[in-house]
């Protein structure tokens, strides 16, 4: 069987099998039975049948293949970025937010200046970089720890030597 | 009713009273325009502060906040393509547009008037019909409210740009991400895979929305490196009176006007749902749909005006039933309480004080924030001059704080990432995200109100048919789908019979 469409055959599947996933744990579920009221189950199972109709649809009338998306190379920039994001949470935990965000800062920062900035020197923008994460990470923590009172993470290590 | 705001407005008009009002309106234009962020963020923050404060000052801090953060919210969406705030969604779609067009001032000084003009007469409107309307709103039962949330959703997919089927998948997606956390009805908890206590709250809405906007959005830009040229292109000018703009969609204007006046006035529901319902009422009744998602300006004046004619609608069952219009009253309602208030239909017989405030306040706001959105517009773009990596990495980590703050916890942050890979696969996928948000915003109240009508009711839920208001709003949203799906059927049967006629005059001529 030739595939029309590979990426609504994706989500058609998809949709699918995340519906019937849906069910089975709707009734696995424990449901208090209150006089009048359809349940726990029911929200979600209109979820899943909606989700199981559309997907079955989409599988069986699949549109025309779309043009592409992101190419290698962009996939690998969106990858970069997302990394970072993990990156500033893994930090978050274990160094906190007064340390985190002038560094997730500078990362950001002197990654994309290669995009925005790229007659500058490697130097220039490393310093610029460095500076503005300085300042600007300065100003998040008076914003939000001094000005908005906040509380926000400070560090499983610092916490180990408190 | 006329001594109480003379005092309200003595009240006001103390310097501490003028402080507050000018201090909290700024501060929400700021935080709204931000991505995330967004003036609730500024109350929850605020909340503690409600403590050492003056009642009515506090009220008054509060309300121009939440009027700042509602106004400011549509920054955000033009100048930089993220919602400021989830009210400001669909400001985007046409917006943002102009900004790439090169001429963002239109959608600005369309935007920042309409803003302007939907607040103020709302909140006059909720002075003088506070009563009156609470005394219908109490014939409104579940039922009505649950099939307003039906009809709304409907009706976004029914708007949904793409793929109308994609659209509803989105929706079914959203009902049960929704449902993820605590029953609302029986407080158990529903697919908290292994009773892990992090989903016992559900998945929260501000760090969904800093992942599918704010993270996802900057990422695929980074990758698809479209915003290094745009951002260096912009030119933004002085505030213009948008006279030609207005006077070409007075109706529509009104229209928007008046329905975000009655969604905001109904609970749970308040900007968001009151922008996109004005946005899709417009966009069905426009006789020429080509600009739309392509720089309509209707687009931002309908979603504009109606957010903020919310904030009149919210206050009224806020201060008339003690019930919550919107996430901001929620505050408001904490606020009150630490001061030992009950928000409640007593409030304006025991403390009319306190209530003349905030209305009084609520104006002078929207006038302290017009004549700054006004003078001061040359001023927003500000963001936009700032090279772009500047701006980027520091939306990023205010993103992350945010989804942090949203819940206290990892897991806020964990949703936004969770989130930023759903938007990718979405968009990857052609399933467009705004049904699905909505969807996601709705369901709560949806199913609250849903299951709530089928316990009150004595004939297995005939009430939502038999009811009038109820019966209304399933026959419009049901009849919103079928147009979405019968019309490019219609059309599509239009257009081969158009070529079949075209190939036999052809054939003819040969």
């Amino acid at each position: 069987m030739k595939i029309k469409n590979k990426k609504d055959f994706a989500l058609g599947l998809g949709s699918i099998l995340i519906s019937l996933w849906i069910v089975y744990e709707c009734f696995a579920m424990e449901v208090l039975d209150r006089k009048g009221d359809p349940g726990s189950r029911m929200f979600p199972l209109i979820g899943a049948a909606i989700m199981f109709i559309c997907g079955l649809v989409v599988l069986i009338k699949p549109g025309k293949e779309s043009k592409t998306f992101l190419t290698k190379e962009q996939w690998k920039a969106a990858a970069v970025i997302f990394g970072i994001y993990i990156l500033a949470v893994v930090l978050f935990w274990l160094v906190g937010f007064m340390i985190t965000v002038p560094i997730i800062l500078f990362i950001l920062t002197y990654l994309m200046s290669a995009l925005s900035r790229p007659n500058d020197s490697k130097k220039k923008r490393l310093i610029q970089s460095l500076i503005y994460a300085v300042i600007a990470g300065a100003l998040v923590y008076v914003a939000y720890v001094i000005g908005l009172q906040a509380k926000l993470p400070t560090g499983l290590l610092f916490e180990l030597f408190e | 009713m006329g001594e109480f705001f003379l005092q309200a407005l003595k009240d006001c008009f103390t310097l501490q009273g003028i402080v507050f009002i000018i201090a909290g309106s700024l501060a929400g234009v700021i935080l709204g325009a931000i991505p995330g962020l967004g003036s609730s963020t500024l109350l929850v923050v605020l909340l503690p502060i409600a403590y050492k404060m003056d009642p009515k000052m506090c009220m008054a801090l509060f309300i121009s906040v939440v009027i700042g953060g509602m106004s400011g919210g549509c920054i955000g969406s033009i100048l930089l393509g993220i919602p400021g705030t989830s009210s400001s969604l669909c400001t985007v779609w046409d917006g943002y547009e102009f900004t790439k067009q090169g001429d963002p001032v239109r959608a600005l000084s369309a935007a920042v008037t309409s803003s302007f003009l939907g607040t103020v007469p709302s909140v006059i409107v909720a002075i003088f019909a506070c009563r009156v309307i609470a005394m219908w709103a109490v014939n409104l039962g579940p039922w009505e409210y649950a099939a307003l949330c039906y009809c709304a959703i409907l009706m976004v997919v029914g708007l949904s740009k793409g793929n109308l089927v994609k659209g509803m998948l989105g929706v079914g997606l959203a009902m049960f991400m929704a449902s993820i956390g605590t029953d609302p009805i029986t407080a158990r908890g529903r697919f908290v895979f292994g009773g892990n206590f992090s989903f016992l709250g559900g998945l929260n809405l501000i760090s969904i929305m800093l992942g599918l906007f704010a993270s996802k959005i900057i990422m695929l830009e980074y990758a698809k490196q479209e915003k290094a040229d745009q951002s260096l292109n912009i030119k933004v000018g002085k505030y213009r009176w948008p006279g030609k703009d207005l006077g070409h969609n007075l109706l529509g204007f009104i229209r928007s006007w008046v329905l975000g006046l009655v969604i905001g006035f109904l609970p749970g529901l308040g900007g968001p749902v009151a922008s996109i319902m004005a946005y899709s009422t417009e966009n069905m009744l426009a006789k020429d749909k080509s600009k739309w998602g392509k720089g309509e300006i209707m687009g931002v004046i309908s979603g504009e005006t109606a957010k903020n004619s919310a904030i009149g609608g919210a206050l009224i069952p806020l201060i008339a039933l003690g019930i919550p219009g919107d996430a901001s009253c929620v505050q408001f309602i904490s606020a009150l309480n630490t001061k030992g208030i009950t928000a409640s239909p007593m409030l304006i017989r025991e403390n009319p004080g306190i209530v003349y405030v905030i209305f009084t306040a609520a104006l002078i706001s929207a006038i302290v924030i017009g004549i700054y959105e006004t003078i001061g517009m040359p001023t927003f773009p500000a963001l936009l001059k700032i090279p772009y990596h500047y701006l980027y990495s520091i939306i990023i980590v205010l993103a992350l704080t945010g989804a942090y703050m949203s819940t206290q916890s990892f897991f806020g942050l964990f949703v936004a990432l969770f989130s930023c890979i759903l938007g990718v696969i979405m968009d990857l996928l052609g399933v467009s995200s705004l049904p699905f948000l909505m969807a996601f915003i709705l369901s709560p109240q949806l199913e609250m109100y849903l299951r709530r009508g089928f316990t009150y009711s004595s004939t297995g839920g005939s009430e939502f048919f038999t009811r009038p208001i109820s019966c209304a709003f399933i026959v419009i949203g049901t009849a919103v789908l079928i147009y979405g799906i019968v019309s490019p059927i219609i059309k599509k049967g239009k257009k081969s019979k158009n070529d079949q006629a075209r190939e036999q005059a052809a054939e003819l001529e040969d």
